[in-house]
């Protein structure tokens, strides 16, 4: 397993996808903290103590996408290029080759994240103060969150990886599945976080504007589907990322107890299904 | 130049990734309908005038990623399975084999397009027909294929010049991505209103308020300019197309000939000059 590692790491270090990836994470970064420092300027620090919250995450919108790039190209390789047989052939379980490669990627996408923190640092701070940092001094547990989370994806994706050796046609579905992801867990948060009563502005026959409050929301969930909805939120990592952001939410144990669960749930199935795949 | 052609839809009628693209196709299509039927229905029950027009062609935005999953999966597999190197060794111009892999993706990009409007049929049987008539419906269908001649060619024009094909899917959804959001970000300015008016809530209750001038209102030669733009990127057709908003139809055929034109003769040149290993 250390051996893996090793050479997992070792090939980590001199892929220029992943450095093209942290690249882009990076810039991402500096073009996002740029905007943060041009309209704190405009617009003052009432704006940034409002927004610093949503910039801090915004990595949490594209790391799906990195991440799968990533792992179809770096476990796609070992396909391709037959090192994935040589580990075998050398009296390597499948179970250690999984895990090395689950640990590898894991470790990747943290690093991913790091590259779009360090430009908070390098680019935030200097330029729009302090108050960039202050989602993380208030509620330091959402970070905890987000890195369970950010396991999953790699959980996720590793499996993707190691169960399709074909490169081109696996990096279409783990594109696709983190689109349908983002998209899938932003609109089941959006129903979960109805309101239950709305205002709502009644145009009259006179030209006036009526305004009634406490009208029912058509779109608030009730009963049974509304358990249904909250259990999804929690089950999906996209809508698990979107409830450990709402800054309106306090901590729920169900987010970090489901990413766990998901995670040893998506591991054990990936090894499971690779101990049965035909390696050519 | 014929047996090209032969060999290529040969494969294109076996291909996998060609069949379960038109599967997702229709599968997308038929859900757009059904939603867009039912938020129709919902609307004219409310009172509001809406037609099946503004939901027909929903799914316009979506053809520039099946198109770039097919072309980039169906070229690239011509450099992973080495088959552009023997078409070349058996006598074939660079030209001919640039020229079919087009024409092979571009009947390809006519079948999804079929496809999308046999998804988007449910709407005629649960909305009415499409207020723009027969006419407007062929003149759509011109510009979906305008727009589908241009995507096409800037995919193969990219599929052909890279021999790595998962490198060339990154690189065409990254492409379609690329034009979707410029195409995005140029329609959103087209779409600020000149005055802007807004509602307060006063002693007196609600209050509206004078309109005001939208600093983010463009105009002018300006305004020429980010029109030319939207109708030239094919995405931004995609965009006019999906909210049934295309104004001059003309304009945007000629700029797809012209789009499709210049890809395709960069394309060639790129390709002649390209050492295929």
């Amino acid at each position: 397993m250390r051996k893996l590692l090793s050479a997992n790491f070792a090939r980590l270090w001199k892929s220029k996808v992943f450095w093209a990836l942290e690249g882009l994470c990076f810039g991402f970064g500096v073009f996002a903290y740029a905007l943060v420092a041009y309209n704190t300027h405009n617009l003052g620090q009432g704006w940034l103590r409002f927004n610093a919250h949503s910039y801090f995450y915004l990595w949490f919108f594209f790391i799906p996408f990195v991440i799968g790039v990533f792992t179809s190209f770096f476990i796609g390789t070992e396909y391709s290029d037959g090192t994935l047989r040589n580990k075998l052939t050398v009296g390597h379980s499948r179970e250690e080759i999984y895990s090395a490669f689950l640990l590898t990627t894991m470790a990747a996408a943290f690093l991913f994240v790091l590259a779009y923190l360090l430009a908070v640092f390098l680019v935030g701070l200097p330029f729009s103060g302090a108050a960039v940092l202050t989602p993380v001094q208030a509620q330091p547990w959402r970070l905890f969150h987000c890195g369970l989370i950010l396991l999953e994806y790699a959980a996720l994706f590793t499996l993707f990886s190691m169960l399709d050796s074909d490169k081109a046609r696996n990096l279409i579905v783990s594109l696709l599945a983190a689109g349908i992801l983002i998209v899938g867990g932003m609109l089941v948060y959006r129903r979960l976080t109805a309101t239950e009563f709305i205002q709502l502005v009644i145009p009259q026959s006179d030209g006036s504007l009526l305004l009634k409050d406490d009208a029912p929301n058509p779109e608030y969930l009730t009963g049974r589907i509304r358990m249904v909805f909250t259990w999804l939120t929690n089950l999906l990592p996209s809508g698990a990322m979107m409830l450990s952001l709402d800054k309106r939410l306090g901590i729920d144990w169900r987010t970090p107890c489901c990413a766990v669960s998901l995670n040893a749930l998506l591991t054990t199935l990936g090894i499971r299904l690779f101990q049965k795949k035909d390696i050519k | 130049m014929r047996k090209l052609l032969n060999a290529n839809f040969a494969r294109l009628w076996k291909d996998k990734a060609f069949w379960c693209n038109a599967a997702v196709v229709l599968i997308v299509s038929l859900a757009e309908s059904l939603q867009g039927s039912g938020s129709a229905q919902n609307m004219m029950a409310m009172g509001y005038m809406v037609t099946l027009d503004d939901y027909f062609y929903n799914n316009a935005n979506m053809m520039g990623l099946f198109y770039a999953i097919f072309v980039s999966l169906f070229l690239g597999t011509e450099y992973s399975d080495g088959t552009i190197r023997n078409k070349l060794l058996i006598g074939h111009r660079r030209g001919a084999v640039y020229a079919a892999s087009f024409l092979t993706c571009l009947c390809a990009g006519a079948v999804l397009i079929l496809i999308w409007m046999i998804g988007s049929l449910p709407g005629l049987f649960l909305v009415g027909k499409l207020e723009m008539g027969i006419t407007g419906f062929a003149v759509y269908l011109l510009i979906a294929l305008g727009f589908t001649a241009a995507l096409i060619s800037l995919f193969t024009l990219i599929a052909s010049l890279s021999d790595n094909k998962a490198l060339t899917v990154v690189f065409c959804l990254g492409a379609w991505l690329v034009l979707l959001l410029c195409a995005s970000g140029v329609y959103d300015r087209l779409c600020e209103p000149e005055l802007q008016s807004g509602v307060m809530l006063t002693v007196d209750g609600l209050q509206t308020m004078a309109p005001e001038p939208n600093p983010l209102y463009v105009s002018g030669a300006m305004r020429r300019l980010l029109e030319c733009v939207l109708d030239f990127l094919p995405t931004g057709q995609t965009l006019q197309m999906s909210n049934n908003e295309i104004t001059l139809p003309a304009r945007e055929l000629i700029f797809s000939w012209l789009f499709t034109f210049g890809t395709c003769a960069a394309g060639l040149l790129a390709f002649r000059r390209k050492d295929i290993k």
